[in-house]
């Protein structure tokens, strides 16, 4: 539930105050924004959803009665907007790729470079190879740090079904990141 | 704690995110459990990594970008509103917003545009005609008392040239008497009327011939009824001395020029 600080932020941003929604997104926009990132993978990307996510924040505001948090309630904006970006961009791909009548390959784990010494490239790389419901329950839960309920009010799911996207998805990282070793070095 | 359900809280037991009596319970599973004690090393390893490598994209971006960004966003949302509004809202809000700054500048100049209109149209419908000269007037008229004249002094010549022909023509062989009566009345008619025509307004040339006509008519007319050929013999010389008939005809025909050439413009 919102802190009284932020119930009062938000009432007033839904009477009109300008100030208040700005603190509102200057208070959400890097989390917005690394979700997003989480989901499309592209900076500029992330970018534009973040900030079209905020935009359907405004226009929907007055309609937000403070049942659930307004981070959960943001988030999930932010994670639709995010899917429905990544289904046109598949969409996309796929009549490219009809066009051209070629067959690109996406990067696999065995084109994972194990030398390569920037790890954080490889992990990214796993995180993006998820399905998509995984990385996004991977992306809010073991990145973000959410809750399990969050997560499951923000994807519209039941805590067992996270905790099971949770689990699978990061058995696939391990798999994909195996050179990996124990210690994590 | 069963085994299933040990599992379903490994991944909260490597995070530390556990309470401190679930975590001993978790323990406890984990010493006798080789296959949960893994799946926990495998958990750490990841969280370990990730914490480790996997900064927050937002990391990346500078904090003038955060600035930025929210711009950005205010931007989306003016933008956006303004898509919403119809055409026809932002034409008349447009209007509105004209009128509202340059109010006095509109009504000037519409003021001003409205009173040349109502001039123009006063102009048109009240048009007077302006007032020509009375000569023009009178050249521009036909006036039926010019015509009238012009008939008469037509009728005048013609009568005139007849009679003069018909006296030039008259045999005067015999000695006898000649009966002048009827040319005695004639040309008492055609005295009358040149008098008639003196006190109209005549060109030059019509007014002496008929002068000099109006000298011979009335020698015709007061000629005596036993007056014999000497007096006709004198009328017949003063006919052709002053070449009588020939500007008769001279006369008659510029009648018939003007004549005709009122008649083309008249249609």
């Amino acid at each position: 539930m919102p802190s009284d600080d932020e119930r009062r932020l938000i009432f007033d941003a839904q009477e009109g105050s300008r100030g208040a929604f700005r603190l509102i997104v200057e208070r959400y926009m890097k989390q917005a924004y690394d979700i997003a990132y989480g989901v499309v993978g592209d900076h500029d990307e992330a970018e534009d959803v973040a900030q079209e996510s905020f935009v359907r924040v405004h226009r929907s505001l007055r309609s937000f009665r403070g049942d659930a948090g307004f981070g959960t309630w943001l988030y999930r904006i932010v994670m639709n907007v995010s899917l429905n970006r990544l289904r046109k961009r598949k969409m996309k791909e796929q009549r490219e790729v009809r066009m051209q009548t070629q067959y690109r390959e996406q990067p696999g784990p065995d084109l994972l470079n194990v030398e390569q010494p920037d790890l954080r490239i490889h992990i990214e790389r796993a995180l993006h190879q998820l399905p998509t419901l995984q990385r996004a329950v991977v992306i809010l839960r073991h990145i973000n740090g959410m809750s399990t309920r969050e997560v499951g009010a923000i994807l519209g799911c039941s805590d067992g079904t996270v905790k099971t996207h949770l689990h699978r998805g990061l058995k696939k990282m391990r798999t994909r990141l195996g050179f990996l070793k124990v210690d994590g070095s | 704690m069963r085994h299933s359900r040990v599992r379903s809280f490994l991944y909260e037991y490597a995070r530390g995110e556990l309470s401190q009596e679930k975590g001993r319970e978790i323990e406890n599973h984990l010493l006798s459990c080789h296959r949960c004690a893994r799946e926990v090393e495998q958990i750490r390893t990841i969280v370990t990594a990730t914490a480790t490598h996997l900064r927050t994209a937002s990391d990346h971006r500078s904090a003038e970008y955060w600035h930025t960004f929210i711009d950005g966003v205010e931007e989306r949302i003016e933008a956006r509103g303004l898509e919403r509004v119809s055409p026809l809202i932002r034409i008349l809000d447009a209007i509105g917003s004209l009128l509202r700054f340059r109010g006095p500048v509109i009504a000037i100049t519409g003021g001003s545009l409205g009173l040349v209109i109502v001039g123009f149209l006063a102009i048109r419908l009240l048009r007077v005609e302006p007032v020509q000269p009375e000569e023009a007037v009178r050249a521009d008229e036909e006036p039926a008392q010019v015509v009238a004249v012009d008939d008469r002094m037509g009728d005048y010549f013609r009568k005139s040239k007849v009679l003069l022909v018909g006296i030039s023509n008259l045999k005067t062989a015999d000695d006898r008497p000649f009966d002048l009566s009827a040319e005695r009345r004639v040309s008492r008619e055609l005295v009358a009327q040149a008098r008639y025509l003196k006190n109209q307004p005549l060109d030059m040339r019509s007014a002496r011939l008929i002068g000099d006509l109006e000298k011979v008519l009335i020698e015709l007319a007061n000629i005596k009824e036993e007056g014999g050929t000497p007096n006709v013999e004198l009328i017949r010389s003063g006919i052709q001395r002053q070449n009588l008939l020939f500007k008769i005809r001279m006369a008659e025909a510029l009648c018939d020029s003007t004549r005709f050439i009122q008649a083309r413009e008249t249609f």
